[in-house]
């Protein structure tokens, strides 16, 4: 009975000790995916060629990515995530943006045609 | 646009500003917010249509900030709400392309519409101007071969035609019934070919005296150039000369001859008598 309570003991022990490792483990993965997607989208929109207020956009997409990157160096996996997350978004918008100029210039083509 | 704009700024500067604003309000003023912020664009024209994907990622987005606000110790709340306001603008830029989209395909129709109209205006004005220029062609061909029949000669003038004395009434100077009618040709090609002069020159046989024979055939060819200017052609082309009997063509010794010697000759300035013949 006694060793069976120390088993116990040292099972539990050693969830407690795991848990919070495999939590971190998950947060580290989740950063690295969400690092590599927002560089997808950042590296689309400079290839696309983002100018003008778009470009700025993908400027302050690119600097939260650094930070991103400096956070999950630093191994704080969870800010990096969100920062992640807010350069993904800005990328989004920088490629949306760039789309709405060239459709305004296009308009504006045809309309002067 | 300029919304836009100032929304990307407002966005872009809302990391350096967040903080201290954020300091200022509770966790559920600042979630409130938000909410009020995706709930105020999803009702905008197209943007719950062309950016609702974007939008239901801000609304999910709430919850994580709310958490990140309440134990925030390293400022991620502030990232969280730049995501969110970036997804709340690419969701209304989103719409605005949806938009423009539909502008300019709208655009293109227009402008392709409008360039088959001009196309097609000036297919008929080539149309047009093709069955004008055909139709003159076949009125100068039907004046030329009118003109054909005057058999002109050629003169050291020009083309000369000859009108005998059996136009005129004997002895006077005005034309009989129906010798207008025979100048009707050369009046129609005068009219079509307003740059060719005529020069008209009465004559007379030698019977009479010269001042009688003078005056006739200047009246005669005075006669003729009327009778044009009263088709139509313009005095001012047409000069009429007398030349009484001093130009005879033929013996005055005989009616044959002095037949021949009555005559107006009508010469079109400058032009070949050729150009009338049926080959030209």
């Amino acid at each position: 009975m006694r060793n069976m309570v120390l088993i116990g003991l040292a099972a539990a022990s050693l969830t407690a000790l795991a848990a919070p490792g495999a939590a971190l483990a998950g947060d580290e993965e989740d950063a690295r995916v969400a690092i590599a997607a927002a560089k997808a989208k950042l590296d689309a929109a400079e290839k696309a060629g983002v100018g003008g207020a778009a470009g700025d956009v993908l400027n302050r997409s690119r600097t939260v990515l650094e930070q991103a990157n400096a956070k999950f160096g630093h191994d704080e996996d969870r800010h990096a995530i969100v920062l992640a997350h807010e350069a993904d978004a800005l990328a989004d918008l920088a490629t949306a943006t760039a789309e709405m100029r060239t459709l305004e210039s296009e308009r504006s083509k045809i309309a002067v045609n | 646009m300029n919304k836009l704009i100032f929304s990307l700024a407002a966005a872009t500067a809302l990391a350096g500003a967040a903080s201290p604003v954020m300091a200022d309000k509770t966790d559920k003023l600042l979630t409130d917010e938000y909410r009020e912020k995706i709930a105020v664009a999803r009702a905008e024209p197209g943007v719950a249509e062309y950016g609702g994907v974007y939008l239901d990622r801000a609304s999910d987005r709430i919850a994580k900030l709310d958490k990140k606000l309440d134990n925030d110790k390293s400022g991620q709340a502030e990232a969280v709400a730049g995501e969110i306001n970036a997804l709340i603008e690419t969701a209304r830029t989103r719409a605005r392309i949806a938009m423009l989209k539909k502008d300019v395909e709208e655009a293109k129709a227009r402008a392709a519409a409008s360039t088959n109209d001009k196309l097609a205006n000036a297919q008929a004005t080539a149309a047009t101007a093709q069955a004008e220029a055909a139709a003159a062609q076949a009125e100068a061909a039907r004046l030329k071969a009118q003109m054909r029949d005057y058999q002109l000669k050629q003169t050291q003038l020009g083309a000369t035609l000859v009108l005998q004395d059996v136009v005129f009434e004997t002895g006077k100077a005005d034309l009989k019934p129906g010798a207008a009618q025979r100048l009707q040709p050369l009046a129609q090609y005068l009219q079509a070919n307003p740059n060719v002069k005529v020069r008209i020159d009465g004559h007379t046989d030698a019977q009479g005296s010269d001042a009688y024979n003078q005056q006739l055939s200047q009246a005669r060819a005075q006669s003729v150039r009327n009778a044009l200017a009263g088709m139509g052609v313009s005095g001012d082309r047409i000069t009429a000369v007398g030349h009484g009997e001093s130009s005879p063509i033929a013996d005055n010794r005989n009616a044959a001859g002095r037949q021949q010697n009555r005559r107006v000759e009508v010469t079109l300035v400058g032009q070949q008598a050729d150009s009338f013949a049926a080959t030209s």
